[in-house]
């Protein structure tokens, strides 16, 4: 299954856990089995399948609660966006920062950055506004700086 | 505010180190292949099920097992099973006509089916009894059908379960053969 790693990579960033993840793909896969004759070619396959995938991550990630996102402490994303001071450009330090983002900003940061979906589709999908989306992405950046440089000065002591 | 995001150009410039390819492969798909055939598998006996909701249709069919039970316990040993059925007295010769038709066709598929990959498969024992034949049940039913031989509710019941028998038988041989693809293309894939 030509899909199979990249969804995989999907769920794992997005539930953060591997066991987890895996569950997830097998559940959202029964899916695309199931529902492959509704399948309509107004999107490819891949997104089709990969829409389906991250509905159950969202799903599984809502009824553990762990998604909070606070449509009304959303401050105006203009106010968050000069963000571009230089920090570690990493792979290994984002990726573990990105682990250790509080999950409302997790979910946001992996669907706009990893997942390439607009801040409009992502309002949608968590049933926010679309400048709350940007405003929780800005701070899940600002988070992973923060979390960077501090991994940075604590190994440096 | 898109061209000064250095995060987003770096993550996209590193995609691929942000993916991981090392993970339980096997596992999630050896699952989904149990899920899938097990779905399957409920699928095709919620079909079957309505049939014996009716009184008068499980005492007929209960006693057209008898029959095939005969059929079957002689299909194990390679022989052609004798026809119970059309030996009661009274029976109509049409249908007699009809119960050997059926008889023949379950004797064909019920011979075809591989006992190994049945096993393979993990079949629900009560689906395997489904086209077992010997049993208490059955042989009391027999007696039903011997006391009523002309009875025509009876004779479109018998004829209606050798219908769903051999769907069953169908849907069995189609399960084991999905199985058996399905492990081909898996193997495939990975």
């Amino acid at each position: 299954m030509q899909y199979a790693d990249a969804m995989y990579n999907v769920c794992r960033r997005m539930v953060n856990n591997t066991a987890d993840a895996e569950d997830i793909l097998q559940e959202a896969f029964m899916k695309v089995f199931d529902n492959i004759h509704t399948y309509r070619a107004d999107s490819t396959i891949g997104a089709w399948i990969k829409q389906i995938v991250v509905n159950h991550c969202l799903n599984f990630i809502r009824k553990k609660k762990l998604l909070y996102v606070d449509v009304e402490l959303a401050a105006d994303p203009k106010e968050e966006i000069n963000d571009e001071e230089d920090f570690e450009m990493d792979v290994r330090y984002i990726k573990e920062a990105i682990t250790e983002l509080p999950d409302g900003y997790r979910t946001v940061f992996n669907l706009y950055l990893m997942e390439d979906y607009s801040h409009k589709e992502i309002a949608g999908m968590l049933n926010i506004t679309e400048s709350t989306a940007k405003t929780q992405y800005f701070k899940a950046k600002n988070k992973i700086r923060e979390i960077i440089k501090n991994k940075k000065d604590g190994r440096e002591r | 505010m898109e061209e000064k995001d250095k995060l987003k150009d770096f993550i996209r410039q590193h995609r691929s180190d942000f993916e991981e390819t090392s993970w339980d492969k096997n596992k999630v798909w050896n699952n989904l292949e149990d899920k899938l055939f097990e779905q399957q598998l409920h699928s095709g006996e919620k079909k079957i099920i309505p049939l014996y909701r009716k009184t008068w249709i499980r005492v007929a069919a209960a006693a057209i097992i008898i029959g095939i039970a005969v059929f079957i316990g002689n299909s194990m040993i390679k022989e052609k099973p004798v026809n119970q059925i059309c030996s009661i007295q009274g029976v109509p010769a049409q249908f007699c006509s009809q119960v050997s038709s059926y008889e023949e066709s379950l004797f064909q598929k019920y011979s075809k089916l591989d006992k190994q990959k049945l096993k393979q498969v993990q079949i629900p024992d009560d689906v395997l009894k489904e086209i077992e034949f010997n049993n208490p049940e059955q042989q009391r039913l027999l007696k039903d059908l011997k006391n009523n031989p002309q009875n025509q509710n009876i004779q479109d019941a018998i004829l209606e379960y050798y219908k769903a028998k051999l769907k069953l038988i169908n849907k069995i041989e189609e399960s084991v053969n999905k199985k058996n693809t399905t492990k081909n293309e898996t193997n495939t894939y990975i």
